[in-house]
């Protein structure tokens, strides 16, 4: 009987802003027979620091993170938070 | 040269007592049974018989009785049996078949009259219809029935629906599998399951008991069905309105989606604020719906104050202490929580 333990990234969802969400999942093996699973999930937004990012999320940041995507991010944050401030 | 005869009613034309052919125009009338004659004018059918009838003959053909077959033809009567009578095969209550034939018979095919039980694969049923195997037993193969169901239980042909049986508090249905009960559906309708549900053909899983949805949803628009279900850990990325923390982590996130909604909670802990300000960015583990949110946040470790949660964007939230000012500060340890709509 062998066990093994695999992480990979099963899912990255690029949405309509930019942001890359992307699920983590491990797997535990028993002789080949998955016996367990469990999700971690993350989120990223546009411009955001990558560093101990899995590289084939980085990738796709990387290309979906263009300088318009970036800048209409930000600016909808800033306006968001002007929204806010000026309630 | 011949030279006709009359002897009463018999002419002959030549001479049959040395001939002895007697020709139709050499006989008339008729030859009665006293004289060794069959009394009888009439031209016989195929397959009559002249039957002694206590007086003379009478001329008929056979007529045939149950289970027996009589075909007459010119000069000759056929007789064959059509089914019925011989002696059974094998022992009392063994029902019979044709075996090549002949009767044949089974200890493992039996009819038990005195308890009006069917039996097969037994030579002793114990219920009405009893079957009995080391092997599968009943093959139901809808094939050639389009797609009606393969099975009916209480179900009136006539009316075309389905009644109440009259043993209705008895009327559990059972599925057993390796000898423990798998799956019964009780009297009152409901089903119960003695393990896992899984649904999308995903793999049920093996600790526990619960339902399985695809790792992968499989979304639905239907506003009535439950389509995912998923829980996991979250490692949200945490990011400063301006500047950047020198240590910041989230811990003990945790986010569990139900259908479209998902709720999530973790805790922000900054060690070192460096040059962190204003909001604290946190994102989600789904994009949400829209913009349109709220949860709840409150530092707990070095101060002690109560945050509000307002929506960033629909890919993250952003905090701040209740007066609009930042909450970020070295120590801070911010417990949040919120739920949202996914996209």
């Amino acid at each position: 009987m062998s066990i093994t333990k695999t992480t990979i990234i099963d899912q990255i969802t690029v949405v309509e802003n930019g942001s890359v969400f992307y699920r983590e999942v491990t797997r535990i093996l028993e002789d080949g027979n998955q016996i367990s699973q469990t999700f971690n999930r993350s989120g990223l937004v546009p411009a955001q620091d990558l560093t101990g990012v899995p590289a084939n999320v980085v990738a796709i940041c990387n290309t979906a993170w263009t300088a318009e995507v970036i800048a209409a991010y930000q600016a909808a944050q800033a306006a968001a938070e002007a929204a806010r401030n000026s309630a | 040269m011949s030279k006709a005869r009359t002897l009463g009613n018999f002419v002959s034309a030549g001479n049959p007592l040395s001939d002895g052919t007697i020709a139709a125009s050499e006989l008339t009338g008729t030859l009665p049974v006293a004289n060794g004659g069959t009394g009888l004018t009439t031209t016989p059918a195929n397959g009559a018989l002249d039957i002694g009838n206590g007086t003379g003959f009478t001329r008929t053909t056979l007529t045939a009785g149950s289970n027996i077959t009589i075909t007459n033809s010119a000069g000759g009567i056929s007789i064959a049996a059509s089914g019925g009578g011989g002696t059974p095969a094998g022992s009392t209550t063994q029902i019979q078949y044709n075996n090549a034939g002949a009767f044949g018979a089974s200890s493992n095919f039996v009819w038990d009259n005195t308890n009006t039980r069917l039996g097969i694969g037994t030579s002793s049923p114990q219920r009405t219809f009893c079957i009995q195997n080391g092997g599968p037993v009943v093959e139901i193969d809808p094939a050639g029935i389009g797609s009606a169901d393969p099975i009916y239980f209480n179900y009136n042909r006539t009316t075309s629906t389905y009644t109440t049986p009259q043993y209705y508090a008895l009327a559990h249905i059972w599925c057993y599998t390796g000898g423990n009960e798998g799956m019964r559906l009780n009297s009152s309708g409901n089903v119960q399951l003695q393990k896992n549900l899984s649904v999308g053909a995903a793999t049920p899983t093996t600790s526990g008991t619960g339902i399985t949805f695809p790792a992968t949803q499989s979304a639905s628009s239907d506003a009535n069905t439950l389509d995912d279900y998923e829980e996991g850990t979250w490692s949200p990325t945490i990011t400063a309105q301006s500047g950047t923390f020198t240590t910041v982590s989230f811990n003990s996130g945790v986010y569990t989606k139900i259908g479209n909604i998902v709720t999530c909670s973790g805790t922000v802990e900054i060690t070192t604020a460096g040059s962190a300000s204003g909001s604290i960015n946190v994102t989600f583990p789904f994009s949400a719906s829209a913009a349109h949110y709220s949860g709840s946040a409150s530092e707990f470790n070095a101060v002690g104050f109560v945050c509000f949660v307002f929506p960033g964007s629909t890919s993250a939230m952003s905090i701040k202490k209740y007066d609009n000012t930042t909450a970020i500060g070295s120590g801070h340890k911010i417990a949040v929580s919120i739920t949202f709509r996914v996209a």
